[in-house]
C-alpha cells in the first residue's frame, strides 16, 4: 500500500538539493550579524527553508498515499534536443558568421522537431525565416549585427 | 479635485500627440495578433521589443509595451473561442464556455462579448486605477524598509499559494528564484555570489533571456509538431451574426461586473494576477447561477466573467508597479526594466516626479481600449484567418526571434547561455510539475528583499520585531499568516477527503 508518487518525491530531492547547494555557496561568505547582515546571510536561510521545503513536498505525498496517476515516464525528447541545439547553434555561429548563416542553422534544426513536414518545408522555412529577419532586423530595425561575416 | 483634472489634462496631451497614438496603435496591434497566435506570449513579445524602445521617450516606451499587454488578453480569447487553444494563459478558462458556443454557431457572439466584457473590465480597471494610486502612492511614502518588506513577503505568499498546484512547490519557486536573484555582486560587499566562475553574470542574471528561456523555449518544444491540422473556417463572421440576443445580454452584465471586481482585486495585489482572477471569476459565476447545469454547453456569462476579469487585472497590475515598484506580475517586472532603462527609479516617487509618465500611460489605456474594441468586433475577421497560419511555419519564426531577441538586449553570447540553461530549467520543472510564475516573481524581488531585509535590521538594531511592532507591517504580515494558515487547512482538508473516500472504496 506504499504507493507513491514518484514525481513528487523527485520533485522534493530537486528542491532539497537546490537548498543544499544555496547553504554550501552562502559558507564562503561573511554571516554578519542580524545587526549588519553579511553576503551569506540571505542565501543561507532560504536556502534552509528551500530543504525543509524539499522535504515537506516529499512527505506530503508519503501520506497523501493516492493512487491517481502514479506512473511517471520521460517525455520524447526529440523535440527539447532539437530546440536547444537550435540556440546552440545561434549561439556558436552568430559571432563567427553573422546573423543569415546562424538562424538558418538554427532553424533548420527547430523545423526537424516537427515530424510531419516534408524536407522541401523545412528547407522552404530555413531560407524564408533568416530572410525575413534580415529584413526586420538588420533593415527596418537598425540592429548592430552583420548578416555575413567570417570570423571563425 | 482640481489636482485630478489638471493631472488628467496632462495625461490626454501626453497620450493624444501623434506618436504616443501611433505607438498605442502599433502596441495594441501587436499585442491582438500575438493574442490570437497560440504559443506566444506577450511576456515573449514585450521581452522582444524592448531593445527597439531604447531610443523612444519613456512614456511612448511604456505605452506602446503596455498595449501590447493588454491587446493580447484581448487576442487570447479568439484561439480559446474557435479553436479551442487557449491563445493566451489567462483565456484558457474562455475555452470551457466559448469552444462550445461556437460549435452550436454561436462564435460570433461569443467573440462580440468578450470584446465587450474585456472593454467594461479594462474600463473600469483604469479608473479604479486613476482614483487608487494617488492615495497609495502618498501612503507609501510614509513606508519605511520594513513595510516593504512585509508586502513583498505578502504578495509572494500571494502568488505561490493562492495559484493553481500545490502551495508548497509554489513557495519551493519562489524560494528558487530568490536564490536566483541572489547571482551576480553584492551591492554591500562587492563580492560575486552563485556566479560559479561566469564573470559576465556580474550584473545579475539577464531577465529577458530568463524568462524567454523558462516561458519561451518550453512551450515551443512542446507545441513543435504537435498542434497540426487547423480547420478553421474563413468564412467571415458577420455582423449580423455577433449581436448578442437580449437574454444574452441580461445574463452578462452582472457576470461582467463580478469579474471586474475580482480581477481589480487580483490585479491589484502583487504577484496575482489574470489567471488567478479569471478562473475566480468563472467558478463564482457557476455558484451564483440559477441554473448551473448549463455551464460547460456555452453559457456566456462563463465567458464574460472571466473575460472581465483578467483584463481589469491587467489594468489594476500598474497600480503596485507604479506607486510602489513593487511588480504585479512577469511582464510588470518587464515593465519596470525598461523603466530603469530609461533612467526612471521605480518607486513611490514615480507620480510625483514623472506625472507625464503616468498620467499620460493611464490615459493611452483609454485610447488604445477604444481601439481594441474596434480591432475586434468589425476587424474580427482578419484575426480569424491569421489563426489559418500553420505551426510549422509559425514556430521556426518564434525561435529566430527568441534568440535575436535574446542576443540583442546587450550584444551578449553568454546571455544565449543562460537561455539554454533556463529552457532546460524549464523542461525539467515541467516534468517534476513546479510552476515556472512564482520562479520569475521571486527572482526579481529578491535583491529589493534582501536590500530590505538588511535596511530594516540595521535601522532596527537587529530586532525581527520591527515588522509586527510598525502597523502597517504587521498588517502584511497578518494577511500573508492567515494566506498560509488557509493553506495548511485546505490541506489537511483534502487530504481527509480523500482518506474517506479511499476507505468509502475499500468497504
Amino acid at each position: 500500500m506504499s504507493r507513491i508518487k514518484a514525481v513528487d518525491i523527485l520533485a522534493g530531492g530537486f528542491v532539497v538539493l537546490i537548498g543544499v547547494l544555496a547553504i554550501v555557496e552562502s559558507t564562503s561568505f561573511d554571516m554578519g550579524t542580524s545587526r549588519r547582515i553579511g553576503p551569506g546571510y540571505f542565501p543561507f536561510y532560504v536556502g534552509m527553508l528551500m530543504v525543509l521545503l524539499g522535504i515537506a513536498i516529499a512527505v506530503e505525498n508519503l501520506w497523501a498515499r493516492t493512487s491517481s496517476d502514479f506512473g511517471w515516464s520521460l517525455p520524447p525528447m526529440r523535440s527539447p534536443l532539437l530546440i536547444l541545439a537550435a540556440v546552440a547553434a545561434f549561439a556558436v555561429m552568430i559571432e563567427r558568421f553573422g546573423m543569415f548563416p546562424s538562424i538558418f542553422a538554427a532553424v533548420f534544426l527547430g523545423s526537424l522537431a516537427d515530424t510531419n513536414t516534408a524536407i522541401w518545408q523545412k528547407l522552404a522555412i530555413s531560407v524564408a525565416v533568416p530572410v525575413v529577419c534580415v529584413v526586420i532586423f538588420k533593415y527596418g530595425l537598425s540592429l548592430n549585427v552583420d548578416v555575413i561575416r567570417w570570423r571563425p | 479635485m482640481s489636482d485630478f483634472a489638471s493631472n488628467l489634462a496632462l495625461g490626454f496631451s501626453v497620450a493624444f500627440s501623434w506618436q504616443a497614438m501611433w505607438y498605442c496603435f502599433v502596441g495594441v496591434s501587436l499585442g491582438t495578433f500575438i493574442g490570437v497566435l497560440p504559443g506566444i506570449g506577450a511576456l515573449a513579445a514585450i521581452a522582444l521589443l524592448l531593445p527597439l524602445t531604447f531610443g523612444m521617450e519613456p512614456a511612448h516606451a511604456l505605452i506602446m509595451l503596455a498595449g501590447i499587454y493588454y491587446g493580447s488578453n484581448y487576442g487570447g480569447s479568439t484561439a480559446s473561442i474557435l479553436l479551442n487553444l487557449p491563445g493566451t494563459p489567462s483565456s484558457a478558462v474562455t475555452c470551457i464556455e466559448g469552444y462550445p458556443m461556437s460549435q452550436q454557431g454561436r462564435a460570433g457572439v461569443a467573440l462580440f462579448m468578450t470584446a465587450i466584457a474585456s472593454f467594461i473590465g479594462s474600463i473600469c480597471g483604469m479608473l479604479i486605477m486613476a482614483i487608487f494610486s494617488p492615495p497609495i502612492a502618498a501612503l507609501a511614502f510614509s513606508f519605511s524598509a520594513p513595510e516593504f518588506f512585509s508586502l513583498m513577503v505578502l504578495g509572494m505568499v500571494a502568488a505561490s499559494t493562492l495559484a493553481s498546484g500545490s502551495p508548497l512547490k509554489g513557495l519551493a519557486m519562489i524560494g528558487l528564484g530568490l536564490i536566483l536573484g541572489m547571482v551576480g555582486r553584492d551591492l554591500y560587499s562587492g563580492l560575486l555570489r552563485f556566479s560559479y566562475g561566469v564573470d559576465q553574470l556580474y550584473e545579475g542574471l539577464p531577465l529577458v533571456a530568463v524568462a524567454l528561456g523558462i516561458f519561451g523555449l518550453p512551450e515551443v518544444i512542446k507545441n513543435a509538431g504537435q498542434i497540426t491540422g487547423r480547420t478553421v473556417e474563413a468564412r467571415s463572421i458577420s455582423f449580423a451574426s455577433m449581436w448578442p440576443t437580449r437574454d444574452d445580454w441580461r445574463r452578462s452584465w452582472g457576470a461582467m461586473f463580478r469579474g471586474t471586481g475580482l480581477g481589480s482585486f487580483f490585479g491589484a495585489l502583487p504577484g496575482t494576477g489574470g489567471l488567478l482572477a479569471s478562473f475566480m471569476s468563472y467558478a463564482t459565476e457557476r455558484r451564483v447561477a440559477k441554473d448551473p447545469s448549463r455551464f460547460g454547453k456555452g453559457a456566456i456569462e462563463g465567458i464574460a466573467g472571466p473575460e472581465a476579469a483578467n483584463n481589469a487585472a491587467v489594468q489594476t497590475a500598474f497600480i503596485p508597479t507604479l506607486t510602489l515598484g513593487i511588480p504585479g506580475d512577469i511582464v510588470m517586472a518587464i515593465m519596470l526594466g525598461a523603466l530603469t532603462i530609461h533612467g526612471i527609479q521605480p518607486g513611490v516617487s514615480v507620480i510625483n516626479n514623472h506625472p507625464d509618465l503616468f498620467w499620460g500611460l493611464l490615459v493611452s489605456f483609454l485610447l488604445g481600449n477604444f481601439l481594441l474594441l474596434i480591432l475586434n468586433i468589425p476587424l474580427i475577421g482578419l484575426w480569424v484567418r491569421i489563426l489559418a497560419i500553420p505551426y510549422w511555419v509559425l514556430y521556426p519564426f518564434i525561435i529566430a526571434f527568441i534568440c535575436i531577441g535574446v542576443y540583442s538586449v546587450s550584444n551578449s553570447v553568454v546571455d544565449l547561455y543562460v537561455l539554454m540553461f533556463f529552457g532546460v530549467l524549464g523542461i525539467v520543472m515541467n516534468i517534476l510539475r513546479f510552476e515556472p510564475a512564482p520562479l520569475v516573481l521571486g527572482l526579481i524581488l529578491g535583491p529589493m528583499l534582501e536590500e530590505n531585509l538588511r535596511r530594516s535590521l540595521t535601522l532596527y538594531r537587529g530586532s525581527y520585531t520591527v515588522f509586527l511592532t510598525r502597523p502597517i507591517s504587521a498588517l502584511f504580515i497578518g494577511i500573508a499568516v492567515l494566506i498560509l494558515a488557509w493553506t495548511i487547512y485546505g490541506m489537511f482538508r483534502a487530504r481527509a477527503r480523500r482518506r474517506a473516500a479511499l476507505a468509502a472504496g475499500e468497504e
